[in-house]
């Protein structure tokens, strides 16, 4: 969907809501009038009659209220949830209750991820909120499950962790495809899962699991020879290949400098491959002999006439303008 | 079951927390479970921090059933004074029921954790290892922090003004059922009829202090002179260039910690130490160092921009350092207290260490925080014997063994 559909579909809901609101106030005022009725309101009196959230939270728990409506409207009393543990304690319950629908429950969950960052009261509750998540790791909806698993890799959380590496060492126990499991791992510097990721890149279970785990590899020193091996090894793929570089740069700037001019000087050499090495030799602080730098210069002014590649074009002029500004 | 093979980084931790289990059902072996605490062992070798984790605060949790040995306090200490972590800290808070006696001393260190923690609570569970959720049960370290409260009764009375404060002006920064658990902790001191009885407590306050004779140390540990390094400003220079001629204070550290009140506050804490040397006029007599766990990361301009914005000022003789080449050696001559994962730190622990004008190690302020004033009387002592032929300290304080144990894992048959 669309932002511009949407918002169209937001407001049709903000206003079918708004419109079930002034419905249920008139109900409502009928009801104390008469003093029939009230049972179906008897959730929002609970919190009294200056409770402004009461009439929301009726609609919210009204299981025959359509879905939508109701996460509309759960969407349209978060500022009040952020004040009250007992509204949160319901949002709580919205999200881990199998039997409510989807809608309702990824709209709970978006509530509470928000909270996370703006209610100091949510702070408080940070405990069920990380056991509400726990719990729905194996949730069977892709969606809800996905977004859990993403935010306890956020938090470092050792039980999402090891359900993750569990899934890489046994696709059966998988909670999501590896290419989508691998980046959630790197969330955390401290884990240790380079023996894997190392695995999954001489043994990759796809090509888009293998790019994933050399992107964590970055953070492994112990991967230097591996980055470089594939970084030069011409049979890899143009952006596996790529990823390597970035990654072996991080770890080891001198390595990375030592590869990308055996690449600069390859007239055999991918175009991509070509224009990213410039570009990393342009921005690079490894120190080169007086003769090495002139060698270099000499050769991307070179390229910079001959190539048909716009890309590496671009970069040796940027390269050949840094250097010009270059005291002697 | 006992195991009768060294525990190292390859040992499953299956097998580590049924060692744990065991030592549960028979506390004689309690001391063995303290023996698996000290960071350095080869037991934490190559793990995440998150597998270090599991089996210190599995360990530590223990000490609640088994009984919480001295030699295990500082430990459980350290965790309440300096820890994020809840899991570790819900261990820690349940280890000081295992106190022979319960004793007021442990407040401040639970009070402390309160407010380490309270923003990074977290639901955790001690009954099984590696627990699946969802679980029927479980706990926080909040809960157990204030539950130890509970236990202590009447020897907690001097929390009684904070737990005054946090049932009333600072009640919303609790949840109800935390606000329940406060609640409780002052009934039950209210109501404890107990006595208190803790003047004879042994309870370490502060950082521990340890004294070292110089040339024991260096039959530990060999030589580190040669052990080359790299300054902030890319620098090359030995460790025998820069630790001579006049004592320094050295600490340890390294830029990815994420616990703020180890690292972070370590070199905020030692740009104050600066000043404060600096106030007391020995500008020029003593030197300071702060050393990566982390050298192979931590190259200089990270090192340069983490210790300039927390206020440490450099010069010919107060550099930040990281190894090029020697960091074991220097692990082992310091008997550091910190293990790694297959690319960073898992843990460590706070040290900071005064280096006499050989570069020898005279004293170790160890596991929990040190105190500014303290080092600084403690270097000025150093610098009042310097006149004499040997700089050591007269005593070798015992308490220094937890820091000087084998990076062998014990044993157990």
């Amino acid at each position: 969907m669309d932002v511009s559909t949407y918002r169209k579909k937001y407001d049709e809901y903000r206003e079918r809501v708004k419109q079930q609101h002034e419905r249920r106030s008139a109900h409502l005022e009928a009801a104390r009038a008469t003093g029939v009725g009230l049972d179906a309101f008897a959730i929002a009196d609970t919190a009294g009659d200056e409770d402004p959230a009461a009439d929301a939270i009726a609609v919210i728990r009204n299981r025959d209220e359509d879905a939508e409506n109701r996460a509309v409207t759960l969407h349209s009393i978060s500022s009040e949830i952020a004040k009250r543990e007992d509204l949160i304690d319901m949002v709580l319950g919205l999200l881990r209750d199998t039997t409510e629908p989807m809608v309702l429950r990824l709209e709970a969950l978006r509530i509470l991820q928000a909270l996370n960052f703006s209610s100091a009261l949510f702070n408080t509750k940070r405990p069920e909120y990380i056991a509400a998540l726990r719990e729905l790791v194996n949730a069977e909806e892709l969606e809800l499950r996905e977004r859990v698993l993403e935010l306890l890799a956020q938090e470092n959380d050792e039980y999402v962790q090891r359900r993750l590496v569990e899934g890489l060492n046994d696709p059966s126990k998988a909670l999501l495809p590896p290419e989508k499991a691998i980046p959630l791992l790197g969330y955390d510097i401290h884990a240790s899962h380079f023996p894997l990721l190392r695995e999954m890149v001489m043994k990759p279970p796809s090509a888009a699991a293998k790019r994933e785990a050399l992107r964590l590899l970055a953070a492994d020193p112990a991967s230097k020879e591996m980055l470089a091996s594939i970084l030069t090894n011409k049979k890899e793929s143009r952006e596996t290949r790529r990823i390597s570089a970035l990654a072996l740069r991080a770890l080891s700037p001198e390595a990375f400098d030592a590869h990308a001019r055996q690449i600069v000087f390859d007239d055999d050499e991918n175009q991509s491959l070509l224009a990213t090495s410039i570009n990393a030799l342009t921005h690079s602080n490894v120190q080169q002999t007086a003769t090495q730098s002139r060698e270099l210069d000499k050769r991307i002014e070179q390229l910079s006439e001959q190539t048909h590649s716009k890309d590496v074009k671009r970069a040796a002029q940027i390269y050949m303008h840094k250097q010009s500004q270059q005291p002697e | 079951m006992l195991v009768s093979q060294p525990l190292d980084g390859h040992t499953p931790e299956e097998a580590i927390a049924e060692l744990v289990d065991t030592a549960r059902q028979s506390p004689e072996h309690r001391d063995l479970l303290v023996q698996l605490l000290p960071e350095r062992l080869a037991l934490y070798d190559g793990r995440s921090t998150n597998e270090t984790t599991r089996i210190r605060g599995y360990i530590l949790a223990t000490f609640e059933h088994v009984g919480l040995p001295s030699a295990a306090l500082p430990y459980v200490l350290e965790e309440l004074q300096s820890g994020h972590d809840a899991y570790l800290v819900a261990a820690s808070a349940k280890a000081l029921r295992g106190l022979e006696t319960p004793t007021g001393e442990v407040v401040p260190f639970l009070l402390q954790a309160v407010e380490n923690i309270k923003g990074m609570d977290d639901a955790v569970t001690f009954e099984s290892y590696k627990p699946q959720w969802p679980l029927e049960n479980y706990t926080t370290a909040l809960t157990e922090i204030f539950r130890t409260l509970q236990w202590l009764g009447a020897h907690a009375k001097s929390a009684l003004p904070e737990l005054e404060a946090l049932r009333g002006s600072r009640r919303d920064e609790f949840s109800r059922r935390i606000q329940t658990e406060i609640d409780n902790a002052i009934t039950r001191i209210h109501s404890d009829g107990g006595v208190e009885h803790d003047c004879c407590s042994p309870m370490p306050q502060r950082a521990v202090i340890a004294f070292h004779n110089p040339r024991e140390r260096l039959r530990r540990g060999g030589s580190v002179k040669n052990v080359q390094m790299e300054d902030q400003e890319c620098n090359r220079l030995t460790y025998g260039e820069f630790f001579n001629a006049k004592p320094a204070i050295v600490v340890f550290f390294y830029t990815r910690c994420n616990n703020s009140n180890k690292c972070s506050l370590t070199i905020t804490k030692l740009g104050r130490l600066q000043k404060a040397i600096a106030e007391a006029g020995l500008e020029g007599q003593l030197k300071t160092a702060a050393i990566t766990y982390d050298p192979e990361y931590d190259l200089p301009p990270r090192l340069k921009a983490y210790a300039e914005n927390r206020g440490v000022v450099f010069s010919d003789e107060h550099r930040i350092l990281r190894t090029t080449s020697g960091f074991h050696e220097l692990q082992e001559s310091f008997q550091l207290g910190v293990n790694f994962t297959a690319a960073t730190v898992n843990r460590h622990t706070i040290e900071l260490f005064i280096l006499n004008s050989r570069g020898e190690i005279a004293a170790t302020f160890s596991r929990l925080q040190w105190d500014i004033e303290e080092v600084l009387e403690q270097a000025k002592t150093l610098l009042d014997r310097a006149a004499g032929e040997d700089q050591s300290y007269p005593h070798l304080n015992e308490s220094s063994l937890v820091a000087q144990t084998s990076r062998r894992s014990p044993v157990m048959t």
